[in-house]
């Protein structure tokens, strides 16, 4: 089967192979071999774009007010008496100290 | 043998069957090229496949047909003879052969022939090297160098639009190709991001950024994401247009007072210069091909309309006379024509007013457009609709007739703008 299926396949491909001469005019073919001879790759030039994002810390929104970010939070709650913070707190105070860290003109 | 060629006419229908895209082409006297593009030998070794890329670029212009091609074994590359008579009878006045090799330095090269089966001809082809990201850049320029081989005018596959995308509180600015396929994220933001515009030279956007709460014209560098604030005046810095020798800028700045057009230098430097002096709101200023005239929205008359004045500044004519209400003009790229958005009965659609007859067209049949903009080869014109309560980009030829929508999933979609040819 596979065999018989070859054989039709090459059959068909040297008959693409040998016709072109009929069908083309002798210009035709000189110009195509130039061309092909001749043809040199052109690079492809790049179009990348690079990204800016404002969307990052401290840009493009107010962190100190965004309701999504924990600096909108201020109220701290202790216990009757104490002056321990709680462990709920303390990444809230964290986020505070590194934002005035990081931002000394704040 | 029945059940093998069985199969392999399978395998040609699941080829066909995933290039097909959302394409609509309404009226009469659709003549389309029918084209025969072989798979490029070796083309598995990219993504996309470079022809997969080719067919759909083709078929989406509305002006080409491709013919379903069997599975060749070998496959043809652009060095074999061609029988033009079996391609003839396949009903194909067109045929694309190619091939892709991996190169020792890790880069890739393309190389494809066009030939003209009708007459038996030889148009020539080109070999394009490329690194692996590249594949799809490279199958849009093999797909414009195709469409002004057979159609004599020069294609726009491998040309990009930039849109903004809004998702929840988030802005993109992006860049795509202009099939809106390999999109990528110029400008991210929190606030909204409106009217870019491109630089004649492709290379740079103009637009209006909110980042500091209120609207100021940039100058982005796409390729280093460089920008620059180039009209941060008192009040508001809207709707910038480049000269198409891209030195100047025209924007409209309220910072005397009402909404006027100014020219300011694109680079920033140098004093604003007010060349409209009205009364009235005068806004969406554009300049025309030869930088001689610019066209605008104005309400002057009581309705907005569009008008157009020297770019110098100077007595404005009024341009728009049908319907009460016709905005947002852009100048085909041949100057010939402009196309806007006019009101029709509550329904806001793209027309196109022929400047020489004054002949006005309806182009499309949704009710929400925005934001036209011409392809560079003035074919086609990209604009926004809403669609199911989301913002959707789609595009139609100048004559109505080709209609595509532009498949982009994930987000709300605005503000597109057809970026120039590539150098």
């Amino acid at each position: 089967m596979r065999a018989i299926w070859i054989a039709v396949m090459s059959a068909a491909l040297a008959a693409c192979a040998a016709s072109p001469t009929a069908e083309q005019s002798p210009a035709d073919v000189e110009e195509g071999k130039a061309k092909s001879a001749g043809a040199k790759s052109q690079a492809v030039p790049d179009q990348q774009v690079s990204k800016v994002d404002l969307t990052g810390k401290g840009q493009g929104r107010n962190l100190l007010t965004d309701p999504s970010s924990i600096l909108s939070r201020r109220s701290i709650y202790y216990d009757y008496d104490q002056y321990d913070i709680k462990d709920q707190y303390k990444p809230l105070i964290e986020a505070h100290a590194k934002y005035l860290r990081d931002n000394p003109q704040s | 043998m029945r059940k093998l060629l069985a199969a392999i006419l399978l395998l040609g229908a699941a080829c066909t069957a995933s290039a097909q895209l959302s394409i609509e082409i309404t009226g009469a006297g659709a003549q389309r090229i029918p084209i025969a593009i072989v798979p490029f030998a070796g083309e598995g070794a990219l993504a996309p496949g470079i022809s997969t890329v080719v067919r759909a670029d083709l078929e989406r212009s509305g002006l080409f047909r491709t013919v379903e091609v069997p599975a060749l074994r070998p496959p043809p590359t652009e060095a074999a003879s061609v029988n033009y008579a079996e391609w003839r009878a396949r009903l194909a006045d067109a045929l694309v052969l190619g091939s892709v090799a991996a190169r020792p330095d890790g880069r890739f090269e393309v190389r494809f022939k066009l030939f003209d089966t009708v007459k038996g001809a030889d148009l020539s082809g080109v070999a394009y090297t490329l690194s692996r990201q590249q594949a799809r850049t490279t199958a849009h320029r093999v797909a414009d160098f195709i469409y002004e081989k057979l159609t004599g005018e020069k294609g726009v596959f491998s040309t990009r639009i930039a849109f903004v995308v809004k998702r929840g509180n988030r802005f993109e600015l992006q860049i795509a190709d202009a099939d809106g396929a390999g999109e990528e994220t110029a400008l991210a933001s929190h606030e909204p991001i409106i009217s870019p515009a491109w630089s004649p030279d492709g290379r740079r956007l103009a637009y209006v950024s909110f980042e500091n709460k209120k609207p100021v014209i940039y100058v982005h560098s796409l390729q280093d994401g460089r920008r620059q604030a180039v009209a941060n005046f008192k009040g508001s810095n809207s709707a910038p247009a480049w000269s198409p020798d891209g030195s100047t800028l025209a924007v409209v700045l309220s910072v005397d007072g009402g909404s006027q057009i100014y020219l300011i230098n694109a680079d920033g430097s140098g004093a604003r210069r007010r060349i409209s002096n009205s009364n009235s709101i005068d806004t969406e200023p554009v300049f025309s091909p030869d930088g001689q005239t610019l066209y605008f929205t104005s309400d002057r008359g009581g309705s907005p309309q569009i008008y157009r004045m020297p770019a110098g500044g100077g007595a404005a004519q009024r341009v728009t006379f049908e319907g009460g209400y016709n905005v947002s003009p852009r100048v085909s790229p041949d100057g010939k024509s402009l196309a806007y958005i006019a009101r029709n009965g509550g329904r806001f659609q793209v027309a196109v007013l022929d400047l020489a007859t004054r002949q006005v067209q309806t182009l499309t049949d949704s009710d929400k457009d925005e934001s036209p903009s011409f392809a560079p080869n003035g074919r086609m014109i990209l604009l926004a609709t809403v669609n199911a309560g989301r913002g959707v980009l789609s595009a139609v030829s100048v004559d109505g007739r080709i209609k595509q929508r532009v498949p982009y999933a994930g987000g709300d979609v605005r503000e597109p703008a057809w970026g120039p040819f590539i150098r």
